[in-house]
């Protein structure tokens, strides 16, 4: 409660200072990694980072100041205002917020088995029984073993009201194998690349990885790797497994649906959107098997919280139905200023307030970021998919990937592939890669898996803004396929 | 903010003395600075942070363990060291840890790395300078968006052996991407400034140069997929060095048997107009004189006249290999994507053309300003893919003749670099995702464009 006080005084002195609307974030997270490289410990940290944030709005402009010497509090009151007056001077119209109701409540993640109580030593043994596992197998030159806890209270509260305190629980780990070749490395990730698989659920969530039982698989594909066929360049049939599919869907999906981004926000760093606004509610994204939906109140997502970071309450919104693109990842103020874009009678849509705004950290001002985008289950299967399938390919886990600054021309690569020859698995490929134009690969889509085999995965690292922002995001896919599909080359 | 060397220095022996272990390393940073941003010629996203950490690792014996906290009362600090102390006896031995830093000298610095003035300018003071670059692409009848920033940075590394290291710096940048009013995304031009020293940054002479760039980036052409001769921009040419530094400058890389340097010690992997090397102590870019575990950054010859000579070291890699670290290792709490060591502060030697000079000697090619989204794919090929941005121009006799669309391209970079044709005399200095890269333009034979995109 002395907490909750001090933070409504700094919104009582931003008001009296001048500001039309204020907020206060305190943000305590600690943090806790470990990470193996051949069995040995490299890395293994605890992170405690504690601060605050102010964000204000002075003469219809934003400013935010924030900082970790909560003795400072007058004068990052005084820097917030500054800065907002400073923005106004090059401002061409008023920042407006679409309304929220002003929530006083609080929230926490859900958890069996806190991971504060499982000693170092367990967790070191666990990721070196997995490290085991993968130097078992001849041909492995390098090992990777690495798991992580998040844990995170934060404050909200605004001067319309608002009281909001949540407590969030992030796990997960992860592993990779290397087997080194004449000038060349193969590599596999178990569960998934990206540190592997995390969610915000307590040490059950890296228990169900079962990093162990997979340790050995993921060591032997990375040496097959090195004897396997090249992929020939061409047109063909894709499958893309769960994991490889969040890819796919944040990058041309996630983030070409940020709202800020689409109305230019990020035209000097990230780039823009294709997917601009006039397309709303008639432009055809994908195939009628192509459903997305942004869905913070999923359990174990890494992106579920109970609110985002201006208070907007956790929801799912569908953006993407049947492929007609139907909404966007918004703010209160993107949402009120694409109201005011989209002309009376052309396109009469308005888009609701989705609860993505999400800072990293009390030091960064919160952006629309994506939460957990999800490509909905369908009703086929992988079995199905590559039964019907003549020729293709099936691909699995996420290598590279670039895609350009308005999310439409990408190339994405898998750690593996399989060829597909006559509904049936074949020989295992490397280096492949495939192509295209966001739209048409999306249309592409002719199946997608359903239910049992649609995995919720946590990515802890998706970058925007400047200064750089990551936050954790969540992707919920089956396996897709897709048709005519340019790989290789 | 105001972490002078005594007051830094003083906190840091604070939590040396609290250690109960065989050993101690404190690292400190700590950052005070604004940044503004704009967009659509307003600005829309303005901020200011003040921060200060301490990580702390501590050993007994090989055993380690670490814990990072900005929570810097005697409280916070005593509980760092504690819970540090901890999870290190809790930990297995590190069998490639032999003891922190010793007391060793770093190397000075040739240039200034803190400008008063710098520390000083407020967010009236980056407004402005946004304001300048708006009203420079304003006149020409353009539209900007960018960032204008400028802080203060202190690192320091104490550790129980003696080592004592502080440095106070400042940095700042602008950048700005110019097009048609209404038009974001496309036919865009780019600039960007980075610099220790504020005053140094012309935001008129900035906005000139993405204005200069967006007025020939209109009615895009296509173009066939292929090997083209393609002349690269400084900006260019430093995000494709991070990525060969990444893929192969560093010991991490030989030992994993990724790097494209490995068994080719002194034998001519690159062209022999090409030379590369860190050197920590070049003021030129952003040198910093030590690294994060307190040694003495070492000028490290990468590449000599396409000779392939070093890699970068921290005391890990050393030790594996039986040598001394080269002063590279990273901060604890970087992005945990890159691994330890790796170069920060990398230069390419320049040649003598003029970017005029570069076009006029192209009888075909494509001129590229800027390039985004750069991802490895091979790493001991040294491939990546990658987009090209804000400006890609068709070259024909020796002149710029059509803008081109965006294009993909998919290519070796160390192919590329053994392909150098002529080096710019220009240099850019540039942030990277770890440390700065200094790079003047290179002129290619070849260079694999994969495909386009529609604008």
């Amino acid at each position: 409660m002395a907490l909750q006080k001090w933070a409504e005084d700094l919104v009582e002195q931003a008001v009296g200072g001048g500001a039309s609307y204020a907020d206060v974030r305190v943000v305590d997270r600690s943090s806790e990694f470990v990470q193996l490289w051949d069995g040995k410990i490299e890395q293994l940290l605890e992170h405690r980072d504690r601060g605050f944030g102010i964000r204000v709005i002075v003469d219809g402009a934003w400013g935010f100041a924030g900082s970790s010497d909560f003795s400072h509090s007058v004068d990052i009151i005084r820097r917030a205002l500054e800065v907002a007056r400073a923005s106004s001077v090059v401002q061409h119209s008023q920042v407006e917020l679409a309304s929220i109701s002003a929530m006083k409540q609080s929230w926490k993640t859900p958890i069996q088995i806190d991971p504060r109580r499982i000693s170092f030593s367990e967790r070191i043994d666990l990721l070196q029984a997995a490290d085991s596992e993968m130097a078992s197998v001849q041909g492995v030159t390098q090992r990777k073993a690495s798991m992580g806890f998040y844990f995170t209270n934060q404050l909200f509260t605004s001067s319309e009201g608002a009281e909001i305190e949540q407590e969030i629980v992030e796990c997960g780990a992860g592993i990779v194998a290397l087997a080194a070749g004449m000038n060349e490395v193969q590599h596999r990730s178990f569960p998934a690349s990206f540190q592997g698989d995390y969610g915000t659920a307590g040490y059950e969530y890296v228990l169900g990885i079962g990093l162990v039982e997979g340790a050995k698989q993921c060591g032997e594909e990375a040496v097959a790797l090195l004897s396997a066929k090249e992929c020939s360049p061409g047109r063909t049939t894709v499958i893309l497994d769960s994991s490889m599919l969040t890819l796919q869907v944040h990058e041309s999906i996630g983030h070409a649906l940020e709202l800020d981004r689409v109305l230019g926000s990020e035209a000097s760093f990230a780039g823009t959107s294709f997917a601009t606004p006039e397309k709303l509610g008639n432009f055809c994204y994908g195939s009628p098997h192509v459903t997305i939906s942004a869905d913070a109140t999923l359990p174990h997502g890494l992106a579920s919280f109970g609110f985002d970071d201006e208070g907007a309450p956790a929801r799912r919104t569908v953006l993407i139905d049947k492929g007609i693109l139907v909404n966007y990842l918004t703010s209160r103020e993107t949402s009120a200023r694409l109201g005011g874009l989209l002309a009376p009678g052309k396109n009469t849509r308005s888009v609701p307030i989705s609860g993505n705004m999400r800072a990293d950290g009390w030091q960064r001002t919160p952006l629309v970021r994506m939460t957990n985008i999800n490509l909905e289950p369908g009703d086929s299967s992988l079995a199905k998919m590559i039964a019907g399938t003549d020729e293709g390919l099936v691909m699995k886990t996420v290598n590279t990937y670039s895609i350009d600054d308005k999310r439409l021309n990408f190339t994405f690569s898998p750690e593996i592939a399989w060829e597909i020859k006559n509904g049936r698995l074949g020989a295992m490929v490397k280096n492949a890669r495939y192509s295209g134009m966001t739209p048409e690969f999306w249309n592409s889509c002719d199946a997608v898996a359903g239910m049992d085999e649609w995995h919720l995965w946590g990515i802890p690292a998706c970058g925007k803004g400047e200064p750089g922002q990551s936050v954790h995001v969540g992707h919920g896919t089956a396996p897709a396929r897709f048709r005519n599909v340019k790989v290789g080359g | 903010m105001h972490w002078s060397r005594e007051r830094t220095q003083d906190l840091l022996a604070r939590c040396l003395v609290e250690s109960p272990a065989d050993e101690i390393e404190a690292v400190f940073q700590a950052q005070d600075y604004g940044l503004t941003r704009f967009a659509g010629s307003t600005i829309h996203q303005n901020m200011s942070e003040e921060d200060a950490m301490v990580a702390v690792r501590v050993a007994f014996g090989q055993q380690l363990g670490s814990f990072a906290t900005n929570q810097l009362d005697t409280e916070g600090l005593r509980g760092a060291v504690k819970r540090a102390a901890e999870i290190a006896r809790l930990s297995h031995p590190t069998p490639n840890f032999h003891g922190f830093c010793q007391p060793m000298q770093p190397g000075k610095v040739n240039g200034e790395v803190y400008f008063p003035a710098t520390a000083e300018v407020d967010a009236a003071g980056r407004a402005n300078r946004a304001a300048d670059v708006i009203q420079t692409a304003g006149k020409a009848g353009f539209e900007a968006a960018g960032a204008v920033s400028n802080g203060v940075y202190v690192c320091a590394v104490a550790t129980s052996r003696g080592q004592n290291v502080y440095q106070a710096e400042t940095r700042s940048h602008g950048l700005t991407v110019v097009n048609r009013p209404g038009e974001a995304g496309f036919g865009t031009g780019y600039a960007e400034w980075y610099g220790r020293d504020f005053d140094k940054f012309d935001p008129f002479s900035l906005g000139q140069q993405a204005v200069d760039i967006s007025v020939l980036n209109h009615d895009p052409a296509g173009i066939e997929p292929g090997n083209y001769a393609v002349i690269l921009s400084p900006m260019a040419v430093g995000l494709l060095l991070f990525y060969l530094s990444w893929m192969g400058f560093h010991a991490r890389s030989v030992q994993s048997g990724q790097s494209f340097l490995i068994g080719k010690k002194n034998k001519l992997v690159l062209s022999d107009s090409i030379s590369i090397w860190d050197d920590g102590l070049d003021g030129s870019g952003y040198a910093v004189p030590f690294d994060w575990e307190g040694v003495p950054k070492q000028r490290v010859d990468i590449i000599q006249d396409g000779l392939a000579r070093d890699v970068v070291y921290d005391s890990f890699t050393a030790a594996h290999d039986a040598c001394r670290s080269s002063g590279h290792c990273l901060s604890p709490v970087r992005d945990q994507y890159y691994s330890s060591p790796l170069p920060s502060n990398l230069f390419i030697a320049p040649g003598g053309a003029s970017k005029e000079e570069l076009i006029a000697s192209t009888e075909r090619g494509i001129l590229i300003e800027h390039l985004w989204y750069v991802r490895e794919v091979h790493y001991g090929n040294t491939i990546v893919t990658g987009m090209t941005r804000d400006g890609t121009f068709l070259i024909e006799n020796g002149r710029i003749t059509r803008p081109l669309c965006n294009l993909r391209f998919t290519q070796s970079i160390a192919e590329a670099f053994r392909s150098v044709q002529m080096v710019g005399r220009d240099l850019h200095l540039a942030e990277q995702f770890i440390g700065v890269s200094v790079t003047p333009a290179l002129k290619v034979e070849r260079f694999n464009i994969a495909g386009i995109s529609t604008f």
